[in-house]
């Protein structure tokens, strides 16, 4: 049986997901390599759901074979190992912040003969419009609290900001984490006199 | 060999929907059917507000769960309707439903012979709980 080798995130599962997973399954055994807090954090926002979440929806997804983890956006250690014989990604990562992951797999797969298969890009849902369909929904404190922990691990720290509680340190993590995409920060919480 | 339904909004899939499917599954047995019924927009409506996702991703992704044999759409809030047609030998209901409501579910299960299999809801991983983490990243 071929290896397919299907590196993803899956933060919101939707049938752009599912639509990569047939795709692969024509090609051989689909492994996922399911991208870490880390991984996705050094080039975009966290996930709302955690590794553990995320592995496990992926694995009842009916042609999933097995799913591993992936530590950094590089597709390379995975698929050094793996020596998989197919990678299959959407079309949408050929310009971007994607586009030079995206040639590295090509001259890896190249050293053993493996070949990338792209598939037209679906739109899932957007952040934006869940954002916008959540406005009035409440917040508590201890979610905040319990995201910001997660934040804490994921993003790489290299700046120190004070905050005097979750919430203006999460506004903090959000802003600076726009601003710069492997992000930042640094906080001192609580009553830093 | 058993027929189990079993029925979800699925707007955003989370471990909650796997385990109670996992447990649908395992109720029906190996050759038994997991029937699961999607609320349309109009019947979440009845409720609660518009899911985000449209009706037809929901239901794709029904299908694509590992222990879900068939996905069908359901019209109504309440799964009456679609189990009279289904007719299956059991009704999973959770804690979080109201309990009048399932109590007129047991009734017709029994008259066919069926029952009513109630299950604990998790509220710790609802999509709910999901929705508030991505709204506190806006």
């Amino acid at each position: 049986m071929k290896k397919v080798y299907v590196g993803m995130s899956a933060d919101l599962v939707h049938p752009g997901h599912l639509n990569i997973i047939n795709e692969g399954k024509k090609y051989g055994e689909v492994i996922i390599g399911l991208l870490t807090d880390e991984a996705i954090a050094s080039y975009k926002r966290l996930p709302f759901l955690s590794y553990e979440q995320r592995k496990t929806i992926m694995e009842n997804i009916k042609g999933v074979k097995n799913v591993i983890p992936q530590e950094t956006l590089d597709y390379i250690p995975n698929l050094k190992k793996l020596k998989s014989d197919y990678v299959v990604h959407g079309d949408d990562w050929c310009t971007g912040i994607q586009k030079e992951t995206r040639e590295r797999v090509i001259q890896a797969l190249n050293e053993w003969g493996g070949k990338l298969i792209e598939v037209p890009y679906t739109k899932g849902i957007s952040s934006t419009q869940l954002n916008n369909a959540l406005k009035e929904i409440g917040i508590t404190p201890q979610i905040r609290m319990k995201r910001l922990r997660r934040l804490l691990n994921a993003k790489p720290i290299v700046r120190i900001l004070e905050a005097h509680n979750g919430l203006t340190g999460l506004n903090i993590f959000n802003k600076e984490g726009e601003k710069n995409e492997n992000s930042i920060f640094i906080l001192c919480i609580g009553h830093c006199s | 060999m058993k027929t189990v339904y079993s029925y979800y909004v699925l707007d955003i899939v989370h471990e909650g929907h796997l385990l109670m499917m996992k447990n649908a599954k395992a109720i029906a047995g190996e050759d038994g059917k997991l029937i699961v019924g999607i609320l349309t927009d109009k019947a979440v409506m009845e409720k609660k507000p518009k899911p985000i996702m449209p009706f037809e991703e929901r239901i794709e992704l029904a299908s694509a769960i590992r222990y879900v044999d068939v996905a069908v759409a359901q019209e109504t809030y309440s799964p009456l309707p679609n189990v009279m047609k289904i007719k299956p030998d059991i009704l999973m209901e959770s804690t979080s439903h109201n309990e009048e409501e399932i109590e007129r579910e047991r009734e017709y299960m029994k008259s066919i012979n069926g029952k009513v299999i109630v299950i604990p809801y998790y509220p710790s991983r609802s999509s709910t709980e999901i929705k508030n983490r991505i709204k506190n990243n806006s």
